[in-house]
């Protein structure tokens, strides 16, 4: 398969994990990706509160680009970015007057944009029935023996929209994918509850009672580890934990992985090409004490 | 009902409220009359903990038309967009669309939440500016000095473990993003 590719702005700072390990198990999955040149920021929800007309015609502008290179379908590794895409398609069809004034936007940077791309996630292309089936055959170190809180946050999967792939209330895509890897999925009660995103930027003490929350929940479930498919999800499990820690006074150390680093480790590839080392977590010592790393 | 129904004085009351609210959601608004108030929002809501008003109380605040303490709620700025409410809501109530709406609303008007504006305004000036999102370059349009200082050798463990740029992260097409913006927003003025 082949899609263009959207890494969203993440992927240059706190996701730059996500990006390297999605272009490595893509490629040694057959998946082939096209970036999509000079792409901007999608808006994300913050410009759709402001202007609603405005975040349509910022992620217009990448999907025109997708079209532009004969691309139509466009894969992204942020859930934020996927959501807010998809918004914007579901605008543009729904509304014709946000349409005329993002038509008119376009046509200011010579571009033009039918509404017809369609917008997929990276977990979304890495799990259908094939990518399994070719994954299953792959696997060269199965993840024996880890118990993983599969984590979806909200972007992933709400809204629902027409053709969202997984379940609101109950996805499944990850559970599969841990399964596949030969780990094992605990039950986790908060695989759809919001981690607060950008919350922490505004209200710290309420942003990390909401990670604190999450982190105990997966220990509490008998979890070594969580991974997600959300680039803002990690940088709050993740970067923010020691503060979690110290705030709450608690010793949690719980790693938190992308499910494309998980794809990865099972195909042998190694942590520094993973990035497992941009962690502020280090998952090293949980992976040598499974003997998933020498 | 019975703490906060107390603290509602007429000035805080407008009658209209509900019915500006409903157009401004189109189709969506239509369904706001149709909320019983069971309360399912409010327990899915993952931030309700932290809020003045639950979600469930803002509905009810909006049948009221107290629109006052509705734009001047922690409620509406605390909600993380996270969609639970709208997901569930046995009525079809789209209420993260509702509270997106009552922030457009609050930030309109001068009276309301002068302090939650910044966010908003910043991070647009940086997607402007840029024509990508940076988290350092918004977290240091926000937040002040001492705050800053404070989180220094934070910011010093982020940039050694890869996960922050000291310079800016600009896309190639920052000006053609700036044209989309000035068209698109041009339009806007126009129109008022």
């Amino acid at each position: 398969m082949k899609y263009a590719y959207y890494p969203g702005c993440s992927a240059d700072t706190s996701g730059k994990e996500y990006d390297k390990s999605f272009r490595l198990v893509a490629e040694a999955l057959g998946v082939k990706l096209v970036d999509v040149p000079e792409w901007n920021c999608c808006g994300s929800h913050v410009t759709y509160v402001f202007n609603p007309t405005l975040a349509a015609a910022l992620s217009a502008r990448n999907l025109g680009l997708v079209e532009k290179i004969g691309e139509e379908i466009v894969v992204t590794t942020c859930s934020g970015c996927y959501q807010t895409l998809k918004r914007s398609n579901q605008l543009l069809k729904h509304d014709g007057e946000a349409q005329n004034r993002v038509k008119n936007a376009l046509e200011a940077v010579n571009l033009s944009y039918s509404g017809n791309v369609k917008v997929r996630h990276a977990l979304e292309v890495l799990t259908t029935d094939e990518s399994l089936a070719t994954l299953s055959q792959k696997v060269s170190k199965p993840l024996k023996g880890l118990k993983v809180a599969p984590y979806y946050g909200c972007a992933l999967v709400r809204p629902k929209f027409e053709d969202s792939f997984d379940d609101p209330e109950n996805p499944q895509s990850l559970d599969r994918l841990i399964k596949v890897l030969g780990a094992e999925p605990v039950p986790y009660s908060d695989k759809v509850r919001c981690c607060g995103g950008v919350l922490i930027m505004k209200r710290e003490d309420v942003g990390l009672e909401m990670i604190r929350r999450l982190l105990v929940d997966a220990k509490q479930a008998g979890a070594d580890c969580i991974v997600t498919p959300c680039a803002l999800c990690h940088l709050n499990l993740d970067i923010m934990q020691p503060k979690v820690e110290q705030s709450f006074k608690l010793k949690i150390n719980m790693p938190i992985f992308f499910f494309t680093q998980l794809i990865g480790l099972a195909l042998s590839l190694k942590p520094s090409q993973l990035g497992l080392d941009n962690h502020m977590v280090p998952p090293v010592t949980l992976l040598q004490s499974k003997g998933i790393l020498i | 009902m019975n703490t906060w129904s107390r603290k509602i004085t007429p000035d805080m009351m407008d009658p209209n409220f509900e019915t500006t609210l409903r157009k401004k959601l189109g189709e969506k608004g239509e369904k706001i009359p149709l909320c019983f108030q069971c309360g399912v929002c409010s327990g899915s809501c993952p931030v309700a903990f932290a809020m003045d008003f639950t979600p469930r109380q803002i509905m009810e605040l909006i049948k009221l038309g107290v629109k006052d303490l509705v734009l001047n709620s922690s409620t509406i700025w605390l909600c993380a967009a996270c969609y639970s409410c709208s997901v569930r809501c046995p009525q079809g109530v789209d209420l993260k669309q509702v509270m997106d709406t009552l922030k457009e609303m609050a930030l309109e008007d001068p009276k309301y939440s002068v302090a939650e504006k910044a966010f908003y305004e910043k991070f647009i000036e940086v997607v402007r500016k840029n024509g990508r999102m940076d988290e350092v370059a918004l977290y240091v349009k926000l937040m002040p000095k001492s705050t800053i200082m404070r989180n220094l050798g934070f910011g010093l463990k982020l940039y050694q473990k890869g996960k922050i740029h000291l310079s800016p992260t600009k896309s190639n097409s920052a000006d053609q993003v700036a044209k989309i913006f000035e068209k698109v927003l041009a339009k806007e003025v126009q129109q008022q």
